[in-house]
């Protein structure tokens, strides 16, 4: 009974169209009415005690970070620094979008941030060059996505504050799987490039060192940017929500007095940002409504004893849950699903002995498959619409398989390895 | 009717967009207090204790005050594969759910918002460090919801247009266009 009306109104609400948030938090609402005594007063208190919280706060702090630094240009400098580095080698500047993503993903919280920014520099400058369309916007589809495993992320934030998890130590645990899937990402291109030269035309041109160290005396601005924001959260000078705060006083004086933010265009960021905190808001005052409901029946106990009754080892359970993300990442945007199903695999996967940290990687790159996953993978739509639909989302979505499939393999390989996560909050933390 | 309907249309933007400007000073306020608090911290050696408290309650306004021109641009994060899958053919009847959902899930919040609101009115809550007083920042929370749901109700019974979806995830225009080459 309680399951018909969870799933029932869910899937009959959101399909709807209307605001998941909404939908999610109409589905609590009768559960706390039908099977709670009526006790949906809960709800509102729920709502206020998440939202009145200081370390969420960071969350629209980060947003308006990747905002100014989208509005400044500065994605421009990196790129221009990072291109003469990968001038000779087979993939050439798709190894630039990889490498630039995981620069601005440092700084930025979003993978859309990230996938905008460096796409809308890498794009227009590579089909010049006569690089294959599918395989610039499949590099940027996928290197986008390490903009929410590198630190800063809003995933992380999220995690850390829905699941009391040190954001601290979550930031840190993701700066080697992240660089780890940057690295696999380009072994692709490089093995796909040397097959197939015609994809990504190599540039015979002299690099000399000299050009490489001018190149990144331009990008210092981002490595005081990266060093105030994640070396103040490693070093304990500040905590996330500081460090955000520190962060966008700095991207702002950085982008206007070497960027070009203008007045305006910082206030189109904080009017734009404070929106899209709104609207990702919206989820999760629905979700946390819907999870008040959940936990006061007890049900995550309860599908605890459920898995531990089934006698499946832990590792079937991760399987399986890793299959229920990918299914619901078709239908599901990733922050949305993440926000939505922690109430119940968190406690899940805790008991059956996984660590805490590694959980919110694991769940972070699962959630990374979601923004690249049709119909919704929001990094897809963003591409589609940066190339003025040239290339359709359809042929996006394909170009972005490979890389897909690279976020599998990292999952299996943390699986095995759990300390390629785990071995740098270890020593700092 | 146009006439009332586009004086209805023209108040509610004007009314949100009020609500959104003051989330984007909201947000300033976040920033400006935890730059302050750390800098104080730091070289005057006085921790800022209204900090902690403050900016929670600058965040529920930011996430509230912002709520109803989401909404009335229809950008929230919403599931459109089985929606647009059967926009062709059910296209009024869906919208009608939409808003109905829309329209129980936030009356029902509004319901309920207001003897919480009452309760702190009447008891003067505080915040637990700064002692800041709790009920003019709640109040943020049933207007917000007061105003969607009358949003929602105006879409419902036509008195505003239906929903166009676009998405805050769009582009910003700064991002250049392709050059063809």
């Amino acid at each position: 009974m309680f399951w018909t009306t969870l799933v029932g109104i869910m899937v009959a609400s959101a399909s709807t169209g209307v605001a998941l948030g909404a939908a999610l938090g109409l589905t609590g609402l009768v559960l706390l009415q039908v099977f709670s005594n009526g006790a949906t007063g809960l709800a509102v208190d729920a709502v206020w005690n998440v939202f009145n919280s200081f370390t969420l706060s960071a969350v629209p702090l980060f947003i308006l970070l990747g905002e100014i630094l989208l509005r400044s240009g500065v994605s421009n400098r990196a790129y221009a620094a990072f291109a003469p580095v990968f001038r000779r080698v087979p993939g050439g500047l798709l190894h630039t979008n990889i490498a630039v993503c995981i620069v601005f993903g440092a700084v930025s919280g979003s993978s859309l941030s990230t996938a905008a920014a460096v796409g809308s520099v890498a794009y227009p400058e590579m089909t010049r060059r006569g690089y294959d369309k599918d395989m610039i916007v499949g590099s940027l589809a996928g290197g986008g996505t390490l903009g929410l495993l590198i630190p800063p992320s809003l995933s992380f934030l999220i995690f850390g504050a829905l699941t009391e998890t040190s954001i601290g130590r979550l930031f840190v645990a993701g700066i080697l799987p992240g660089i780890m899937i940057g690295l696999m990402f380009m072994t692709y291109i490089w093995i796909k490039a040397a097959r197939n030269p015609h994809l990504a035309p190599r540039d015979l041109g002299e690099t000399t060192l000299g050009a490489i160290i001018r190149g990144f005396g331009q990008v210092w601005p981002l490595v005081l940017l990266i060093m105030a924001v994640i070396g103040t959260i490693i070093g304990g000078l500040a905590t996330p929500t500081e460090a955000a705060g520190l962060g966008v006083v700095l991207a702002a004086l950085i982008s206007f007095f070497l960027g070009d933010l203008t007045f305006r265009k910082l206030l189109e960021a904080i009017f734009h940002s404070a929106q899209l905190f709104a609207s990702i808001g919206f989820v999760v005052l629905g979700a946390t409504i819907l999870a008040q409901s959940v936990s006061i029946l007890g049900i995550p106990q309860q599908i605890l004893l459920t898995f531990a009754d089934s006698g499946l080892n832990r590792y079937t359970v991760l399987l399986l849950i890793v299959l229920i993300y990918l299914v619901l990442g078709c239908f599901f945007d990733g922050l949305s699903l993440m926000i939505m199903t922690l109430p119940v695999v968190f406690p899940l996967l805790t008991s059956l002995g996984f660590d805490p940290i590694w959980i919110g990687v694991l769940i972070t790159i699962v959630i990374e498959i979601g923004q690249v996953t049709p119909p919704v993978g929001l990094n897809l739509s963003v591409l589609a619409s940066l190339t003025n639909n040239e290339v359709s989302l359809g042929r996006v979505a394909r170009a972005t398989v490979p890389y897909w499939m690279i976020h599998l393999l990292a999952i299996a390989v943390l699986t095995v390895f759990p300390g390629i996560a785990l071995f740098l909050p270890n020593l700092l933390f | 009717m146009n006439g009332f309907r586009r004086l209805f249309a023209q108040g509610l933007e004007g009314l949100a967009l009020a609500m959104a400007a003051a989330a984007a000073v909201c947000m300033i306020g976040i920033v400006g207090i935890i730059t302050t608090a750390v800098i104080m911290r730091r070289f005057a050696g006085t921790p800022l204790h209204i900090t902690e408290d403050v900016v929670g309650l600058m965040l529920s306004a930011v996430l509230f005050l912002g709520l109803p021109l989401v909404t009335l641009r229809s950008q929230h994060v919403r599931v459109s594969v089985v929606a647009n899958a059967l926009q062709p053919r059910f296209g009024l009847a869906l919208h009608l759910a939409a808003m109905l959902v829309g329209v129980v899930f936030f009356g029902w919040i509004f319901v309920k918002a207001l003897p919480w609101l009452d309760f702190a009115f009447s008891r003067n809550l505080k915040s637990e460090t700064a002692r800041v007083l709790l009920h003019p920042w709640m109040t943020v929370l049933p207007v917000s919801v007061g105003l969607t749901l009358v949003i929602y109700l105006a879409r419902l019974v036509g008195l505003l247009d239906r929903e166009s979806h676009s998405t805050l995830e769009a582009l910003p225009e700064i991002a250049p266009g392709p050059q063809k080459g």
